[in-house]
């Protein structure tokens, strides 16, 4: 469903992505893991064509995202929700306003319809009640809730999830990993998920890929990941300070 | 003899870097020229933005109000006391009207809204869009496939051409009332007198070019201060650097185009 195949980019003289590849099946929830910096939310922008490969192509569901037009990126955005790493909420809304934004501005629902439809998806992330919120009040896991319910509105067969549950404390991320795996039991969608929490990747993956020198060195079921031989893997999962990630840093 | 007079790669460096901001400038004033034409563009949605509007509208003029006719009041002041202390030499203080009108609705008025709403309006359009672009908010619009141009540019833009002339207006006849008082008060020149040479001055050419110029400074303030906003980057330094570089460029692009216009207004007297 989503491909990619041989990216290279290069940003600020820097080789992020250096000849990456990756499969994602449908309904599957794919994880990728790296270290910061490794390039995670680089692969992240390409896949949402908010960035560009020097060169290498990324499909989803077979539209070549790299050379497609601006007519043909817009339709394949509408098929994808994206949770971005602070929420992304607009500051100067409320979190209705907010979830709302993509149906008002992308379809003729009537009012009542967007105002069913808004509460409906804030109750899925746990929010009744907060919608007269402005974001600057809520909390760092609330606004990551709002964000996931403003991605689910428009009904997407894809979600993207930015570092879902970086910067929560345990429960409020264990409550984030929940989240995720009950919008893939509920709405059968494909997810790709960046981070770094291996706790969170091992929970709602249904298979991991390790980012390592701009490329992906290892795929795998979590139980797969976890008995790997991989000596870079190995040292990543497991939190060692020394090994080969340090020295090639 | 400077050492560096012949070394090839101080003059490497010097070509480098000024070819760098060739290209920087040149690729900032397309960008800006782009999302003019897709503001424009996405003017046919304007009653669907309306609510959006009459908020930007609040914002940059009626929130602009105060400050605007404080500093038209000071500057018609400033200037029939000026002028009033020459012309008094001359035993032609009765003119302080003709004057005082004529700089208000041509240049002064114009100017001071462009420079209050560059200062106060383009630097806050800069800072807002600048951190939405940093905290991630502009890649998630883009991302929902809602048209940036039109959700945040357009709003903006209509607000400061309905806005800008309008301030224009109110500065101009406050700029000529602080005449007035100054004329009444210290040169004894009466409110009949004054305001009947202000009229007399004034044509037609007068008062909309002073509209267009507002006109056009305001679409100017509007698409540098987003354009600037869109592109920064870097967190809160890019925002700062941003808020600057359209004040910096708001205000030089203003004084440039008021002396192009007025050379064309000059061709229609």
């Amino acid at each position: 469903m989503i491909e990619l195949i041989d990216v290279h980019k290069e940003l600020g003289g820097t080789k992020v992505l250096d000849g990456l590849s990756l499969k994602v099946d449908r309904g599957e929830t794919m994880v990728i893991i790296g270290r910061s910096g490794s390039g995670k939310s680089v692969t992240f922008k390409h896949i949402t064509g908010l960035l560009k490969p020097d060169s290498g192509r990324i499909l989803v569901d077979g539209v070549d995202v790299t050379t497609a037009s601006g007519n043909e990126i817009d339709l394949v955005r509408r098929r994808l929700g994206v949770l971005f790493q602070s929420g992304a909420l607009l500051n100067w809304m409320t979190v209705d306003a907010n979830v709302a934004l993509p149906l008002r501005e992308l379809t003729n629902l009537p009012e009542a319809e967007i105002r069913r439809i808004v509460d409906e998806k804030l109750a899925l992330v746990e929010l009744n009640g907060a919608g007269h919120l402005m974001p600057a009040s809520l909390s760092g896991g609330m606004k990551k809730r709002a964000g996931l319910a403003r991605s689910l509105v428009l009904e997407p067969e894809i979600l993207l999830y930015d570092e879902p549950t970086s910067g929560l404390d345990p429960i409020m991320a264990n409550r984030i990993n929940e989240l995720i795996i009950d919008m893939q039991r509920k709405l059968n969608v494909t997810s790709i998920v960046v981070t770094h929490d291996m706790e969170s990747a091992f929970m709602i993956a249904d298979r991991i890929a390790m980012l390592f020198g701009g490329r992906i060195i290892e795929v795998g079921t979590p139980l797969e990941i976890q008995a790997t031989k991989n000596v870079i893997v190995r040292q990543f999962i497991d939190g060692k300070t020394q090994g080969p990630v340090g020295e090639e840093q | 003899m400077d050492a560096s007079a012949g070394n090839p790669s101080a003059v490497n460096t010097a070509v480098s870097n000024l070819g760098g901001w060739l290209l920087g400038a040149v690729s900032r004033v397309g960008y800006g020229m782009l999302l003019l034409g897709r503001a424009l563009l996405a003017m046919r949605a304007v009653f669907c933005k309306s609510r959006e509007i009459l908020r930007q509208m609040f914002i940059c003029g009626i929130a602009s109000l105060p400050v605007t006719m404080l500093v038209a009041l000071f500057t018609g002041m400033v200037l029939a006391l000026q002028v009033g202390i020459e012309l008094m030499r001359y035993g032609a203080k009765a003119e302080i009207g003709t004057i005082v009108a004529a700089s208000m609705c041509r240049e002064m008025g114009p100017i001071w809204t462009g420079v209050i709403l560059a200062a106060r309006v383009g630097s806050a359009m800069a800072a807002e869009l600048g951190t939405m672009k940093v905290s991630e908010e502009i890649d998630a619009l883009e991302v929902m496939s809602i048209d940036v141009p039109r959700f945040l540019v357009m709003p903006r833009l209509v607000a400061l051409m309905i806005m800008a002339p309008v301030l224009n207006v109110y500065a101009n006849i406050v700029g000529i009332i602080g005449g007035a008082l100054v004329g009444y008060y210290q040169m004894s020149v009466s409110y009949h007198v004054y305001f009947n040479k202000a009229l007399d001055v004034l044509t037609l050419t007068d008062i909309f070019g002073g509209l267009v110029k507002s006109l056009v400074f305001g679409v100017t303030i509007a698409i540098v201060g987003c354009s600037e906003g869109l592109r920064a980057t870097e967190g809160a330094v890019g925002v700062g650097r941003a808020t600057r570089r359209s004040v910096v460029v708001s205000l030089i692009l203003i004084l440039v185009f008021n002396y192009f216009i007025t050379s064309f207004i000059r061709h229609l007297y």
